[in-house]
């Protein structure tokens, strides 16, 4: 793999802990030197937070696929849900 | 893009059984305090994300436990944003306990939108692996790599793709994050 895929490797086992005792203060030394490195190491962070963002957004978008098609196909279940709500 | 299209149903078959058992409590609960059908989906796909995040692995649907808590999380979710919405203060708090008000914020939401824009495979490969923790070895195959091996360089080279996006983006518009 290339360096920068294999900054990317170590700064992902930091940043999720799976490091060992001894590469884990290695790498903290390194960050403390080398500020490139610690860039990196925030715009991963933001990576991953934006990942999960996506991941979310993609999880309900799931879900409202399967709510739009059950009530498409199934009337009965259609009407049973919609007998819990008051009409407005 | 057909091999994404294969996940989405596999995913779906699941989510089928979870909806048509949880859905109508959830419903039933918030129609009987007076909401509405589009607040109870709102805050039973809400429950789900919550219990998504819980497990931490992939669906293994569903036990009679699980539906509950997922009952649970909805009704608690629709108290906290609907039911109080008329009064003075908002009781967004005990919201926040599920979702952290740092990865939704509107600028972030903002230059999700770009990165989706510029690199959405990537973002759903990426998304696989970290968000639905599927095994390696079922993300080689269903994005079409020849191996684990090389599903993993991709991921790291897509971590980087994504990473000096929002770089370039953010450092172009600073407000993005605070």
């Amino acid at each position: 793999m290339r360096t920068s895929l294999n900054d990317i490797k170590q700064i992902e086992a930091h940043l999720l802990s799976k490091m060992s005792n001894e590469d884990a203060l290695l790498f903290e030394a390194q960050l403390l030197l080398d500020n490139q490195l610690k860039e990196n190491l925030l715009w991963q962070q933001k990576t991953y937070a934006l990942v999960k963002l996506y991941g979310r957004n993609k999880l309900k978008e799931e879900l409202e696929q399967v709510h739009q098609q059950i009530f498409n196909t199934q009337p009965t279940f259609r009407t049973r849900i919609l007998s819990f709500f008051k009409k407005s | 893009m057909e091999v994404l299209e294969k996940e989405i149903t596999e995913v779906q078959t699941d989510f089928v059984q979870l909806y048509k058992t949880t859905f109508p409590k959830v419903a039933r609960y918030v129609g009987g305090k007076g909401g509405t059908l589009a607040e109870a989906k709102d805050v039973f796909q809400d429950a789900v994300v919550v219990y998504f995040e819980k497990i931490n692995s992939e669906v293994p649907f569903l036990k009679k436990g699980d539906m509950e808590y997922i009952v649970g999380i909805a009704k608690k979710l629709w108290i906290n944003k609907y039911r109080e919405k008329n009064r003075l203060q908002p009781l967004e708090e005990s919201y926040n306990t599920y979702f952290q008000k740092d990865e939704s914020t509107v600028n972030t939401s903002l230059l999700l939108r770009y990165v989706e824009k510029t690199g959405r495979k990537c973002m759903d490969l990426l998304q696989a692996f970290y968000y639905r923790k599927l095994p390696m070895k079922d993300i080689a195959g269903r994005f079409g790599f020849s191996g684990e091996r090389s599903a993993t360089v991709q991921k790291y080279k897509c971590i980087e793709k994504v990473r000096d996006t929002i770089k370039a983006k953010s450092l172009s518009y600073e407000d993005f994050f605070e």
